[in-house]
């Protein structure tokens, strides 16, 4: 038993000077007054174990019981110096601490060179301040790192705590060797302690040197938290700059470092975490270093860098956390590109929003004293007009009030597309407003067409805006006589059914293809043929027809062969319907069968 | 050529009527005219000059002389005493120097809104004239500002001709009348 005692002693003692050893090259390695403190600490306490283990029991030198005394409470000391580098203590702190210090190593000297022979109980105190010191020198650090640690990324967590726990369980076998005195003195209680104090150089030696596979461990709590948080950085990210700032946050916390930040394609500091931009971009400038990982995005327009900087807390970084950013950094990559490609979609789209609304009311005025000047002059306020000017002028007149009506449709597109368009609701005969759609189509139907009306007997009632609805339908009427070159009867259809009014138009023109009817209700879509392309629209009045319709819980369907002609049909809820509905716009299915409109065959296409 | 179906039918009430018969515009509301006669604003003129002994005069506030110099030759050819005034300031001072029948406002002016001047307008001169708003801009919100603020009329010009403000104004100026005699 002794033997295993013994063993186990002289595994420990070589256990503590491997510490100090290996703490030593680590130093060596990285330089740094932080890991020189914990360095000293650890040497100090691997050299006294070593002397403890090899000076003769029966005879100790005092020289070497000095040594090995300060060299214990140095090791302490040390420890205190390392928690000052990362939290400063306060002056009177300092102060306190260096007392103890020096009132310590009198009590060492006094115990090992005068108070040989003094009474046991005076022994055992002399130890206990000694070893009291060393535990108010470790256990402050201790409990200081272990309340830090909270919050800090998985794996300077994981640091902290074992460091932590790696003192605590030395001065936990300090005190009880001492206070225990001859009762812990069997093998077995020897032993014990032995394996314990054993225990605790891994856990300290994997405080400042993890393994890597020990950081991944450590790792995989927030991993599982990134992964979860991947889909909301990448897919969710309102813009490059909250993803980049994600990215950020996410790189740092991940892989333990203090601070990182994301860099442009053009150089520029997009987001940083935990680092402020100047010194973001110096480091950005100053290229990777050994605190500083730099992981390249692979952005469109060049590359950028996804960085994270060591700190006190974290000096080490593996080549496993190298390729791990650089996954990482794949990813962000994709997600940026892609918050780009939004960003820059979203910015074409709201431009050409303003545009449409700022070039649309600049035209306004011009138009305005145009169309002022061109009816005077029809006139005849200005002056008498011979036969070809009157006929300009009424040229004029009539190109100027299409120019007025392309404007009007990009005003209310533009409307539309702000969300800035509001729907005038009133009770009306849908045969009205037919008919005065009618009549605003006038001047354009000429001897090659006829426009029949074909309305019911009785009222229609809806509850629509009655000057949209009647614009809505007079552009499905002008369609159909624009479309249909060579002349033919234009048949304007209303019938009501089962809570739903229809108002179908009917040409003789040309018919749509099947392949251009989703062309058709798209913004400034046009179908451009041969027969087509001399006719000028702004291809918008569909869209608006459409939009608009659905606006007021209907919608507008089409039907068409190519060469017999087209039935564009306005659904509208009736008023009945929509008062049984008890809401203002009940929405109306668009069915297929079309019982009212002519028999124009294949192909259809229907909303959606 | 137009054929109805249903060639009884001649509705009920023009709830709207366009003042650009030709066009299919797409028309908010209360932008245009509401449905009434126009008289034949000559005749009314001169029936004003002859009962009262001066034409009605118009303060048209408008900023592009473009504009203002139009509707001048259409207002003056119809009779009309025309004062211009191209900003907020001018047309504030000739409103208290010369009180005029009816104002033609427009609501993008150099120094002052439209809006800014009716709310000028409001507190200074409680009994002023009728004021018209004559303006690029369409949108609802904007003629219910208008109206709230005591214009009798809203219109955007593009959608309107000298013309038809011309035969509108007696019964501007008359509306005006009754307004103020109501309210005293």
């Amino acid at each position: 038993m002794t033997q295993v005692v013994a063993i186990a002693q002289y595994l420990t003692t070589a256990a503590f000077v491997a510490l100090g050893v290996a703490i030593a090259y680590r130093w060596y390695r990285q330089p740094g007054r932080a890991q020189a403190m914990l360095a000293l600490a650890l040497i100090s306490l691997g050299a006294v174990a070593a002397i403890g283990r090899f000076q003769d029991q029966d005879d100790p030198s005092p020289v070497l019981q000095l040594v090995s005394t300060v060299g214990f409470l140095a090791s302490g000391y040390f420890v205190l110096l390392f928690r000052n580098e990362f939290i400063p203590l306060g002056r009177k702190a300092f102060m306190a601490a260096n007392a103890l210090l020096a009132v310590s190593v009198v009590v060492a000297v006094l115990d090992v060179f005068l108070l040989a022979g003094a009474p046991q109980i005076v022994m055992t105190l002399a130890v206990l301040e000694l070893i009291g010191a060393w535990a108010i020198f470790t256990g402050e650090p201790i409990v200081r790192f272990w309340l830090a640690s909270n919050h800090l990324p998985a794996v300077p967590r994981a640091r902290m705590r074992f460091l932590s726990a790696g003192f605590a369980v030395l001065i936990v076998i300090l005190l009880v060797t001492v206070l225990g005195g001859s009762a812990l003195q069997s093998p077995t209680a020897t032993l014990i302690i032995q394996l314990f104090a054993l225990a605790s150089v891994p856990a300290i030696y994997v405080s400042f040197a993890p393994p890597s596979l020990l950081r991944r461990i450590w790792r995989m709590s927030e991993e599982n938290e990134v992964r979860g948080a991947m889909q909301d950085l990448l897919i969710f990210s309102p813009s490059r700059q909250v993803l980049a700032e994600r990215a950020a946050y996410w790189a740092v916390r991940l892989m333990g470092a203090t601070a990182g930040f994301v860099t442009d394609a053009d150089g520029k500091v997009l987001a940083t975490s935990g680092v402020d931009p100047e010194r973001a971009a110096a480091l950005a400038a100053g290229g990777p270093s050994e605190d500083v990982i730099m992981a390249p995005l692979h952005l469109g327009e060049g590359e950028g860098t996804l960085a994270i900087l060591a700190g006190r807390y974290t000096p080490m970084f593996g080549s496993d956390e190298v390729s791990q950013m650089n996954a990482y950094a794949n990813s962000v990559s994709a997600g940026l590109e892609r918050a780009r490609v939004t960003e820059r979609m979203a910015a074409i789209e709201t431009n050409k929003t303003q545009f449409l609304n700022l070039a649309s009311h600049e035209l306004r005025g011009p138009v305005t004293v145009l169309r002022g000047y061109v009816s005077m002059l029809e006139s005849g306020l200005l002056g008498h007009l011979n036969e070809r000017g009157r006929k300009a002028a009424v040229v004029m007149a009539a190109k100027v009030s299409e120019m007025n009506e392309l404007i009007e449709e990009m005003i209310e597109a533009a409307r539309l597309e702000d969300g800035a368009l509001a729907l005038r609701l009133v009770e009306a005969d849908l045969r009205d407003v037919v008919r005065a759609a009618a009549d605003s189509v006038g001047p354009i139907v000429d001897s090659a067409h006829r426009l029949d009306l074909d309305l019911p007997e009785r009222r229609v009632r809806v509850k629509v805006d009655t000057d949209r609805t009647k614009t809505i339908i007079g552009n499905l009427m002008s369609n159909a006589i624009k479309y249909s070159p060579a002349g033919g009867t234009v048949t304007c259809q209303v019938r009501a059914r089962a809570g739903i009014a229809r108002v179908a138009v009917s040409d003789e023109g040309l018919g749509i293809s099947a392949e251009s009817l989703p062309l058709l209700f798209t913004r400034f879509g046009r179908v451009i043929t041969p027969d087509t392309e001399h006719l000028k629209g702004t291809g918008l009045g569909l869209f608006l027809g459409r939009q608009l319709a659905r606006m007021q819980g209907g919608d507008i369907t089409v039907l068409s062969t190519e060469g017999q002609g087209s039935t564009f049909t306005l659904h509208l809820p009736t008023a009945s319907a929509i008062d049984a509905s008890g809401n203002g716009a009940a929405p109306v299915e668009a069915d297929t069968s079309e019982e009212a409109s002519p028999p124009l065959a294949q192909p259809s296409a229907t909303s959606d | 050529m137009i054929t109805s179906g249903m060639a009884t039918g001649s509705y009920a009430e023009p709830t709207a009527v366009d003042p650009t018969p030709a066009g299919l515009l797409w028309f908010p509301g209360q932008a245009g005219f509401a449905g009434g006669e126009v008289t034949d604003a000559a005749l009314w003129a001169r029936h004003m000059l002859s009962g009262r002994g001066a034409p009605i005069h118009i303060l048209m506030i408008e900023d592009d002389p473009a504009i203002a110099e139009m509707y001048r030759v259409q207002l003056e050819h119809d009779g009309y005493r025309v004062t211009i005034a191209s900003t907020a300031e001018v047309g504030l001072t000739t409103m208290s120097e010369q009180a005029p029948d009816i104002v033609l406002l427009d609501l993008l002016l150099p120094d002052l809104s439209g809006f800014e001047l009716l709310v000028a307008l409001n507190e200074r001169l409680p009994n002023h004239p009728p004021v018209v708003i004559l303006s690029n801009y369409g949108e609802p919100s904007m003629i219910d500002r208008g109206r709230s603020l005591g214009a009798i009329e809203y219109l955007v010009k593009s959608r309107v001709t000298p013309s038809e403000i011309s035969g509108q104004i007696p019964s501007w100026v008359e509306q005006g009348r009754r307004g103020r005699r109501g309210e005293s």
